[in-house]
């Protein structure tokens, strides 16, 4: 059988990415605090872009919504710790990011019954309407702060970046390992059929609600962590973190790298977050015009993004990567 | 032949608005034939393979499998009783390779801890009987129609089904991919012993391959029988000519 290799030069995507991985964190824990910062901010986006791609990437729902997950972890953070510590209770922060993660998943579970009936234009719009519904609702509700946000200063034992930098280290590590897991499962085989005919892959004995609904849920899982992480580094959460633009970045960085592989997430928050980040200093609000051109070129010309560019070369010689 | 009904279709109405698609329609389907369903165009072939994959549910009647009621299930649950179908439209998972579209089918056909391995050899075998093992690493978008329709069959196939609909799979092939297609229905037929209904235009492969003809004509059952007794009935003569066609 001529199969092609998921590997080229016995490396495979899942070493790639765990590679890439190790020198983003020795590089964060070695250098001084204004480079983990940028790093931090990076990884903050590889995950968003992971929890996208879980479900976004793989089922082909576009999705506006990815954010409320991020903002609703955030959330739940900053309301445990207020409200451990009115009782005393100091729990380690990990399990607070930890609960973030669980309400976020929950919180997907419940609004994917509904809303992951919608298809297409439908569902994306759905999924934009619910995040400012939930994010004018907590704007507006008195005991979360309204627009002033939670603070929690002083009520995170240690407010230290590197602890947070191993603490979203670790979570991308889970990030990709669940994403290299769903890629070769049923979960991976049965969400790409959806994305290619739904109808088809129910046909095809695929649960269709039941697969969505699990990867909706996984994906809302790691945004959920992702923002507990920032509640603890700025020490507060605000309904800014529900900003819809996130959204958009995670979306950009999927469609750059590639929809539906390992490596995707990966190359396009790497690539999106270092030119942002260059266009930011220089010339602000230039990257929204820069990326809009780049987004329409992707969607356009390469949907399969930087990874299907790649693999065009590569299944030449009968190789391919994830 | 065994005449043990696996399938019973009792008395389904189907309605589309005021369009009744299916009009009490009851077809009773023995283990193990290779059963021809046809009619003009419009006369609801493909709504009754719709009616039984669970595509749609039927207003009235029920469609029983192996005696069980399986009228209102949803088509991933039928699919995984038994029954697999392929498209008249032809609707493989286009940017997936070959290998994968028939990957999916026979993974979700096998209970909860199936070993992935075990599946991907099954599904090299059944892509090995549906000649496309050159082809196991293209994109789906990259085949011919001919080679698209048997990756469709090789799809239903790896579900393991025990009954297979088949909605004209020789539709806009040549003659002679025509004959290599009925090749293959009679190879896996011998394979798998499976039951057959399959939707066809195409006469000779008609004549050639069914064993029992049902006979549909705006949404009822006009005529049943052997294909000479079929080919004879005057009714079925009046629904596909006309009234001038007689004699």
């Amino acid at each position: 059988m001529n199969d092609l290799k998921t590997s080229v030069m016995g490396v495979n995507s899942l070493t790639i990415s765990l590679g890439a991985l190790i020198v983003i964190g020795t590089l964060g824990l070695v250098s001084d605090t204004a480079t983990t910062g940028y790093l931090h901010a990076m990884l903050e986006l590889m995950i968003l872009a992971y929890s996208m791609n879980l479900f976004t990437g793989l089922s082909g729902y576009a999705n506006f919504g990815q954010v409320i997950f991020y903002g609703l972890g955030a959330y739940t953070v900053a309301v445990c710790v207020v409200a451990f510590s009115a009782v005393g209770v100091v729990l380690p922060t990990f399990v607070y990011v930890i609960f973030a993660g669980i309400f976020a998943a929950t919180f997907a579970l419940i609004i994917g019954f509904p809303i992951l009936r919608l298809r297409g234009d439908y569902f994306a719009i759905a999924t934009l309407g619910i995040n400012e519904a939930v994010r004018v609702t907590i704007c507006n509700t008195k005991e979360l702060g309204e627009g002033r946000g939670i603070y929690v200063l002083g009520m995170v034992p240690s407010y230290d970046i590197k602890m947070l930098f191993i603490q979203l280290l670790i979570v991308t590590f889970a990030a990709m390992i669940v994403t290299h897991l769903v890629l070769k499962t049923k979960l991976g085989y049965g969400l790409r059929a959806i994305r290619a005919d739904e109808d088809v892959a129910e046909i095809m004995g695929v649960n269709t609600a039941k697969y969505k609904s699990i990867a909706y849920s996984i994906g809302a899982f790691f945004a959920g962590l992702a923002g507990g992480v920032v509640t603890l580094q700025f020490a507060c959460s605000f309904p800014e973190y529900l900003y819809i633009g996130r959204s958009v970045d995670m979306f950009t960085a999927i469609v750059l790298g590639g929809t539906g592989t390992l490596l995707g997430p990966l190359l396009g928050s790497i690539i999106f977050w270092t030119v942002k980040d260059a266009l930011l200093i220089n010339f602000p609000y230039f990257h929204l015009i820069i990326f809009g051109i780049v987004l329409i070129i992707m969607v356009l010309f390469f949907p399969r993004g930087i990874m299907g560019i790649l693999n065009r070369f590569l299944s030449k010689k009968g190789k391919v990567l994830e | 032949m065994s005449q043990e009904n696996i399938l019973v279709i009792d008395n389904v109405t189907k309605r589309f608005g005021g369009l009744r698609a299916l009009n009490k329609v009851s077809v009773n389907v023995r283990k193990g034939e290779i059963l021809g369903l046809i009619g003009p165009n419009g006369s609801g072939k493909t709504t009754l393979f719709n009616v039984i994959s669970g595509f749609y549910h039927p207003e009235e009647g029920s469609v029983n499998l192996r005696g069980e009621d399986i009228t209102d299930l949803k088509p991933h649950q039928i699919a995984r009783k038994g029954i697999g179908r392929t498209f008249q439209i032809v609707r493989p998972f286009g940017d997936m390779s070959v290998l994968d579209n028939v990957l999916v089918s026979g993974l979700f056909s096998v209970p909860r801890g199936g070993k992935t391995e075990k599946v991907q050899d099954r599904c090299r075998r059944i892509l090995e009987i549906a000649d496309l093992t050159e082809k196991i690493n293209v994109p789906a978008d990259g085949l011919s129609i001919a080679e698209k329709r048997r990756l469709e069959i090789a799809r239903a196939l790896a579900l393991d089904p025990q009954i297979l609909l088949l909605d004209e799979t020789m539709a806009g092939l040549t003659h002679h991919e025509v004959d290599h297609a009925l090749g293959i229905t009679s190879k896996i037929r011998k394979e798998f012993g499976l039951t057959i209904i399959f939707v066809e235009h195409v006469m000779r492969a008609i004549m050639a391959i069914s064993e029992r003809i049902v006979v549909l004509s705006e949404g009822a059952k006009i005529a049943e029988g052997s294909p000479k007794e079929v080919s004879e009935n005057e009714q079925v003569l009046t629904a596909y000519l006309g009234q001038r066609g007689k004699k």
